[in-house]
């Protein structure tokens, strides 16, 4: 399995398309849900899947070591997710309808796990970032470092004050609930 | 908490796979005609997303209502071919007997591509057909089929019949069945023509496979609306101008006049006397152009098919507004730059340049009071995106139709911090030695451009309701 998606990645590297293809599919829940934690919604992170896989594939011929596809293909993510939030120009637009949507208190009776869902996406950018690639993606703090580029102990720094944060949410929200 | 938790969190997103794929398809295939997607084209897809998302996931999801199913078990083979794609417009034109079959075939290098049918109706090009199993001989992996198309002896991605294209395709038992969608391009519609089409390869396997297609329609009904309502507040004006109706589907033509360029006005939905919903796809550009009071826009986007015995019709406009980028050089410390729309400023008290950084200290001024927590979370996560800095000799280089800093001649991005909220008071540090940077730095040759439109909610604007003529029959 290992090898195989390392041959299919050496092949995209090369060019190949539909290689390529393949390789984007196997991981295609990764790559929707990374974008949705940005954009909050699904048509925006299709387009943002749209264009990581333009961006990827136009650039793939660029990554020189295989093993490295998953973060490289990660930053691409989180770039182009930016990149959108940017040039739909009202980045995250301010109207109610829009804050109304936030989950925060919109849900009151979903379960935990959702709640939990709803606090990371509040999360502030670089937190979410730390978040859920230490968690989600079960990367080493260094890999994270290399894919935010800032040093490994900001990561930390991240890691620790973003998990804070979502505790007290988290629990807030509990609290909330039961009480 | 634990990563397992937090894993089965964000495993809660879920995940529309088949979207999810055509949008990995899209991606590519955009490489594959060399171009990058213009802006109005990727508004375009999103208003389709949301316009399909409103048409109800029952759409999306393949699921067939029991009415669908009785009516679809008296529907020749066609019809199936349409249920398979989930394609309700083709399954109620096949039952009206209003589809064309056709049977053109044509082998190139082994593969055998052949057209099955095709329609139009209102906005809408439909055509159906087969490929052979021999395409799996070509680059692509099982499963996978890409057509390089093109319509009407246009060449690559200068072809208007493939901004609105979407495509469809199934395994069948000898090979691949697939359906192509167009938004009919033309400002006016032929009754009869004919639809040249190029495929110039399939999963690399060299064509040409050439086709003439027939496509026609019955005339459409026309409903002339022509109503305009004004906003003269937001510098905008729209005109519905009518309704044509086609047998199974319905569109709007309706101008806009804008004051800038930029904003987007889109019809969300219309409601009409007896409280049915109506809901819109894809917007074609019919015509744009600069006059004196404007920019005039004419679209036509496609609409569920209108009742014929209705009195009025209620449309609900919204309007994201554009707020020009205002721009300052960073010659001096402390400035002011006014929106050019909105009551709104940027107060800019000092910018210093230390060691490989950039600070700017500014408030926000003109922001109504007593902002929610969530706002101001949200302002300081947008100010990140706010602000550029462009050496000045490339402000021109920057692509009006795809804008961003020029490569290594700008900087798009920033760190913010809130100093106090109260006041709207923050500090953005700008690294000059990121991946976006400038070459040869200096601040007097820097120009800082900033933009107020994300301080700006899309609005509803108020409803246009029109009396439609009563039909005579």
């Amino acid at each position: 399995m290992e090898i195989e998606g390392q041959k299919l990645i050496k092949k995209a590297i090369k060019g190949n398309k539909s290689a390529f293809e393949k390789l984007i599919q196997q991981h295609y829940e990764r790559i929707y849900r990374t974008a949705y934690l940005y954009v909050h919604n699904e048509e925006d992170a299709l387009d943002v899947v749209q264009e990581t896989a333009y961006q990827a594939f136009t650039s793939i011929h660029s990554l020189k070591n295989p093993e490295y596809f998953m973060t490289w293909l990660t930053k691409i993510i989180i770039r182009c997710s930016a990149q959108l939030l940017k040039r739909k120009s009202n980045v995250v637009p301010l109207s109610d309808e829009i804050m109304s949507n936030l989950p925060e208190r919109a849900y009151p009776n979903m379960d935990d796990s959702l709640q939990l869902l709803s606090a990371i996406q509040q999360l502030r950018e670089t937190y979410r970032t730390a978040i859920f690639l230490f968690y989600y993606y079960d990367y080493s703090i260094k890999t994270i470092s290399n894919i935010m580029e800032v040093p490994e102990s900001t990561v930390k720094t991240y890691l620790s004050r973003g998990k804070a944060e979502l505790k007290k949410s988290y629990k807030n929200e509990e609290d909330k609930c039961h009480g | 908490m634990d990563n397992k938790e937090i894993k089965s969190a964000i495993d809660q997103i879920a995940v529309p796979k088949e979207k999810v794929f055509d949008a990995i398809n899209k991606g590519l295939n955009k490489t594959e005609h060399g171009g990058r997607a213009r802006r109005k084209k990727v508004l375009a897809v999103t208003v389709t997303a949301t316009a399909a998302a409103l048409l109800g996931i029952t759409f999306a999801s393949g699921f067939v209502s029991p009415a669908m199913n009785k009516v679809l078990a008296n529907t020749p083979i066609l019809g199936g071919v349409f249920q398979e794609f989930n394609d309700r417009t083709g399954v109620e034109l096949a039952n009206e007997d209003a589809v064309t079959e056709l049977n053109q075939s044509l082998t190139r290098n082994g593969v055998t591509v052949k057209l099955t049918s095709a329609y139009f109706d209102g906005n809408v090009v439909s055509i159906t057909g087969f490929v052979d199993e021999n395409v799996v001989k070509g680059g692509n992996e099982k499963g996978e089929v890409s057509f390089d198309v093109n319509f009407e002896h246009y060449r690559g991605d200068n072809d208007p019949w493939l901004r609105g294209k979407s495509n469809n395709i199934k395994k069948v038992e000898t090979g691949y069945i697939f359906q192509w969608k167009m938004a009919y391009p033309y400002k006016s519609f032929k009754e009869n023509s004919t639809l040249p089409i190029t495929i110039h390869n399939i999963n690399g396997i060299k064509g040409e496979w050439n086709f003439d297609i027939p496509i026609q329609q019955e005339k459409n009904s026309t409903l002339a609306i022509n109503t305009e309502q004004a906003y003269p507040e937001d510098e905008v004006k729209i005109n519905i101008k009518e309704i044509l109706t086609a047998k199974a589907s319905s569109s709007l033509i309706y101008e806009t006049v804008e004051k800038y360029k930029s904003d987007d006005i889109y019809i969300k939905k219309a409601v009409d006397n007896k409280g049915n919903v109506y809901t819109f796809e894809n917007p074609t550009y019919l015509e744009e152009s600069k006059q004196d009071d404007g920019y005039h826009s004419t679209v036509r986007t496609e609409m569920t098919k209108l009742k014929s015995d209705i009195t009025s019709l209620t449309f609900y406009p919204h309007l994201s507004a554009a707020d020009p980028k205002v721009q300052q050089l960073l010659g001096s410390k402390s400035f002011t730059l006014k929106s050019t729309r909105f009551d709104l400023g940027l107060q800019v008290n000092d910018v210093t340049q230390t060691s490989g950084k950039l600070v700017i200290d500014y408030q926000i001024t003109g922001l109504p009071k007593n902002l929610s927590e969530d706002k101001l979370e949200t302002i300081n996560h947008n100010l990140e995106y706010l602000f550029w800095l462009v050496d000045k000799d490339y402000i021109k280089k920057i692509d009006p139709e795809n804008p961003w800093t020029p490569k290594n001649h700008g900087i798009p991005f920033n760190k913010v911090k809130m100093i106090d909220k109260a006041t709207a008071h923050f500090q953005s540090t700008f690294d000059l030695n990121g991946e976006e940077r400038i070459e040869n730095f200096k601040l007097e040759n820097t120009m800082l451009l900033f933009d107020f439109s994300s301080f700006i909610p899309s609005k509803e604007l108020k409803p246009i309701t029109v009396q439609l003529p009563m039909e005579n029959d």
